[in-house]
């Protein structure tokens, strides 16, 4: 049962990690590939944590994919607070002024 | 200066782009110190994404808050709370204060359900750390944000979207760049000759609250907001400084 969970967290893992990266690399969000990322890479972490060596290679595969994925949408999404009043919160901000 | 590089017909945002190459060679510089540390190479990349995951959902709620004294003041003005708040999420804006909190939050979880030495790890990063902000903040110059105060010999920007145009500015970014690398160097030299564990890390958060308690002086971006003269990010140094003083002064009596 156990080692399902982990099996799971492994195939969970590779799979956000492949929508991450199309997501990124098609631009349907940064946010979205972000989060997926984020979720594919810890739940990649944990599956690579808990299993044998020899079986671990999806997860390793997951958290890899996750972690490209994860760079593409920061590349695209980090940028400085001062920035945000300029280009990307103008017109919220604006309504509130 | 462009914020934006053309890459394979991409427009890749220079100030990303320099952050994750920041994050990347912190990662590195952990990598190659981590036998003398004791720490496996996959805690030592599970740590650091622990870190960077918290780092960035820390940033981000971080600059969530600073603006909610704005939205209280402007809030009948807002038609729907969940389009602001979805616009301020998939928006740029991040405090490096937020993430060093929630990138710190992170790395503690995730050494403590790993049973892996917190002081260990935090003693690996702390240099990494002043690398990865050096280079945020080259990012931050040719950007044009976190801007310093005019002055006569300043650097005049003309295409920024953040900066005033054709003001000259105190390079401020630059200046806390080069002091972060500074620090880098020190903390990789201390760490060498250190006897006990964490004065790396304790050295890191003292001088990094100093620096910019002092550097934030010299910035000129107002839209930060102040209270009392001083901006949020001196308040955070501030008690950061006093709260790491007050942990070295009964570490020191409770050896005794």
């Amino acid at each position: 049962m156990e080692n399902n969970v982990k099996k799971g967290k492994a195939i969970a893992s590779l799979v956000l990690g492949i929508i991450s990266l199309v997501a990124a690399w098609l631009g349907w969000g940064a946010i979205v590939s972000l989060v997926l990322a984020i979720v594919g890479m810890i739940l990649g972490s944990q599956a690579k944590k808990e299993m044998p060596a020899d079986q671990a290679g999806m997860a390793k595969a997951g958290f890899i994919l996750s972690l490209i994925g994860l760079i593409l949408s920061a590349v695209v999404l980090v940028s400085c607070v001062a920035c945000v009043g300029c280009i990307g919160t103008a017109g919220v901000l604006g309504s509130m002024q | 200066m462009t914020p934006f590089l053309d890459i394979f017909g991409k427009q890749i945002p220079v100030y990303g782009l320099l952050c994750v190459i920041g994050a990347g060679l912190g990662v590195f510089l952990a990598l190659l110190r981590r036998k003398r540390a004791g720490i496996a190479r996959e805690d030592v990349i599970f740590s650091a994404t622990y870190g960077i995951i918290g780092g960035i959902v820390g940033a981000k709620l971080l600059y969530i808050l600073t603006l909610v004294p704005a939205m209280i003041r402007a809030h009948e003005r807002i038609d729907s709370y969940f389009r602001l708040f979805a616009e301020l999420l998939t928006s740029g804006g991040f405090v490096f204060y937020g993430g060093l909190i929630g990138g710190i939050l992170m790395a503690i979880w995730y050494c403590k359900r790993y049973g892996i030495g917190i002081i260990k790890v935090a003693d690996l990063f702390a240099p990494s750390l002043a690398l990865a902000h050096g280079f945020g903040r080259i990012g931050c110059f040719l950007v044009g944000c976190c801007y310093g105060k005019p002055v006569s010999w300043g650097y005049v920007y003309h295409g920024s979207v953040s900066a005033p145009l054709g003001v000259p500015l105190f390079p401020v970014q630059l200046l806390e760049a080069f002091l972060n690398l500074l620090l880098c160097f020190l903390l990789l030299w201390f760490d060498r000759h250190k006897k006990t564990e964490g004065k790396t890390a304790a050295l890191y958060v003292c001088l990094y609250c100093l620096l910019r308690f002092f550097l934030e002086f010299l910035r000129g971006d107002a839209a930060r907001g102040l209270l009392l003269g001083l901006s949020l990010s001196q308040y955070i140094s501030a008690a950061g400084f006093l709260i790491l003083l007050f942990f070295l002064f009964r570490y020191k009596r409770q050896e005794k």
